[in-house]
């Protein structure tokens, strides 16, 4: 069993870790969390749905369609409703993230009704047997989503002038306008980004946990709680520590109770920023004065 | 000096807060449905749970996403203290509210030491978490709901919402003065020197940290109270109705009404809790409404709407100066002379 659960938690873990890349990317770019990304990436994905279950489009042609919408609203996200508070002291940027996320989850509401709906996936969801533990091919394609997003994006932000250009201006904002990097370009670009990730994320999400208005809901704070285990400015961190908690919340669940499973990404949240709260694989940050 | 110049000295809003409690006393007895007066019943709920945040928010400017688990505290803990030891309500009310407090008070020691964003998700972790302990503790009776015993003066029942709500006026204004007698005082003004400035508090020697508890404290404290009235209220409490929408609310609150005066937390409670009602009827449309109101207003009054007249002020010295600048520059280039 240890070996089960251990296996679906790195499945699940995956998943967690590749929201919370979202949520990381975003925070490192312009200091906030968007609270938002969640109910966004849950609207994508119900657009992808109708794409393909009401208008016949072939699944791999949905998911670009569907991810350039993403980067559309991300970028227009970050436009509209952004940019006006940008240099608003945190508090502002929060409560303007949460009225959106209120707006977007009752909209989705409003346009796709309440209903629990199957997303197609592009693999079989008949789980076969290695060595005795039932793998799920769902699983495994969630699996390695993840790995192939965490190379593009770790080549991206390492090699890439764009990439570190980003870097730049998340660690010095004032330097790297010198250097002539627009902070519109790396604000836009970030929400861009973290957007298109989320919504790749939810799209490899939506087979396995179904369609429906509530689907980011919980893995939206459990990437939360991933993001901040693995150092909310650390990008592997954040894949990390969403294999680690889904690990652990499946050994919790499998060994102690599983009505205590959905509450230990939180205790996780608790106590990781009571312990080591800028998160195991960060650097001990700095205070900003 | 007649009485009508006696009078006119007094301020507007004196005016207006001696207007709203007639209003208050008088309204429950003469209003037409049960409806209107339940509305005014949960207005005076939600501006104190509205007020502590504002005495968080609004001095510190650190986020509680947690108001809606200190409401729930306060309300279960009141129901079965009122239910199984058979508490009367106002002993069982207060001890949910300083129960609140106290596990303000514990969450607060070690969540104050980090930053405003930490805080924010910190809170929320604690929000999601009072939400699963309710739904799984069996003395709370999870989903299916705990009933709560109905208020008694000795063996006078506060019968329906037209009583209660007298207790819930007495109670608001009590709550008013004292968070308005805490911002005036010295921990008050030290917190709001905080929120301008952090580092120029510390210079000064005030300790950061320890003003930051009280003012957390102080926040779950009028939550729970809050919440022990609520469930009054109601009747009947489920964990739902504490979820994080309702946090939520209460940050919006707050933050439209006006962070850090407590006529803002007044008005946004009225606003946002009368707006709902009234939109009832669009269920859906009724959250989207909230939600681009939030952000609106942030972008709009990020003020608040009490600091409206302010920024109206503020805005025509801004256009004047502009002017006379304009007039200034002309004049230097000998196209207009001093008129």
């Amino acid at each position: 069993m240890f070996a089960q659960l251990v296996v679906s938690g790195l499945a699940i873990g995956s998943l967690y870790g590749l929201v919370g890349l979202s949520l990381v990317l975003v925070y490192i770019a312009v200091e906030n969390v968007n609270f938002a990304q969640g109910e966004m990436a849950m609207i994508t994905t119900f657009i992808a749905f109708t794409l393909i279950k009401t208008l016949g489009v072939n699944y791999w042609l949905a998911v670009p369609i569907t991810l350039l919408a993403a980067l559309i609203f991300g970028v227009v996200f970050e436009t509209v409703v952004i940019k006006p508070v940008a240099n608003a002291d945190h508090t502002t940027v929060i409560i303007v993230t949460l009225g959106v996320y209120v707006a977007m989850h009752s909209l989705a509401g409003l346009i796709w009704g309440h209903e629990v709906y199957k997303f197609p996936a592009p693999v079989t969801s008949e789980a076969f047997t290695v060595a005795g533990i039932a793998v799920s091919p769902v699983h495994l394609f969630a699996l390695g989503v993840a790995m192939i997003v965490s190379l593009i994006l770790y080549f991206f932000f390492k090699r890439t002038d764009v990439g570190i250009a980003i870097r730049a201006s998340a660690s010095d904002k004032v330097s790297a306008r010198l250097m002539g990097i627009s902070p519109r370009f790396v604000s836009v670009f970030a929400w861009g980004l973290g957007s298109v990730l989320g919504s790749l994320a939810a799209l490899t999400i939506a087979p396995i946990s179904f369609l429906d208005t509530n689907m980011m809901m919980s893995f939206f704070l459990k990437a939360m709680a991933a993001a901040i285990l693995g150092g909310i400015t650390s990008m592997p961190g954040a894949l990390i520590g969403g294999l680690i908690l889904g690990v652990t919340e499946n050994l919790v669940g499998g060994y102690i109770s599983s009505g205590f499973k959905d509450s230990f990404a939180f205790v996780v949240i608790i106590l990781i920023l009571l312990i080591k709260p800028t998160g195991l694989f960060s650097a001990p940050g700095q205070r900003s004065v | 000096m007649s009485i009508l110049t006696k009078l006119l000295r007094f301020k507007a809003s004196t005016w207006i807060s001696l207007a709203v409690v007639v209003f208050a006393l008088i309204y429950p007895q003469v209003a037409a449905t049960n409806y209107t007066v339940y509305i005014l019943n949960l207005v005076g709920i939600y501006f104190i749970a509205a007020l502590g945040l504002n005495v968080l928010a609004g001095t510190t400017k650190q986020m509680s996403m947690a108001q809606a688990a200190f409401m729930a505290i306060g309300a279960y803990t009141s129901t079965i203290l009122a239910s199984k030891l058979l508490l009367p309500f106002w002993l069982s009310i207060p001890a949910g509210m300083l129960f609140a407090a106290f596990i303000g008070f514990l969450i607060a020691i070690p969540t104050l030491k980090l930053g405003g964003m930490h805080l924010a998700i910190a809170t929320l972790g604690f929000m999601m978490l009072v939400s699963k302990i309710t739904d799984a503790l069996p003395i709370t009776k999870g989903p299916t709901g705990l009933y709560v015993p109905s208020a008694k003066l000795g063996s006078f029942v506060l019968r329906g919402d037209r009583m209660l709500i007298y207790v819930i006026i007495i109670v608001a204004v009590i709550a008013l003065i004292a968070a308005n007698n805490f911002m005036k005082s010295r921990t008050g003004r030290v917190l709001t020197a905080l929120g301008d400035n952090e580092v120029a508090a510390k210079a000064v020697g005030i300790n950061v940290y320890k003003e930051k508890i009280v003012a957390f404290t102080i926040c779950s404290a009028y939550g729970g109270l809050s919440g022990g009235l609520f469930a009054i209220l109601l009747g009947y409490i489920a964990p739902d109705n504490f979820n994080l929408f309702v946090s939520i609310q209460f940050l919006a609150m707050v933050v439209v009404g006006g962070m850090g005066k407590i006529s803002g937390a007044f008005v946004g409670a009225v606003i946002l809790t009368i707006l709902p009602e009234g939109l009832r009827g669009m269920k859906e449309l009724k959250d989207i409404i909230y939600g681009v109101l939030m952000v609106l207003m942030l972008f709009v009054a990020p003020g608040g709407l009490v600091r409206i007249p302010m920024q109206i002020k503020n805005w025509q010295a801004k256009r004047k100066s502009r002017k006379a600048g304009d007039v200034q520059a002309a004049m230097q280039y000998g196209k207009v002379d001093k008129s």
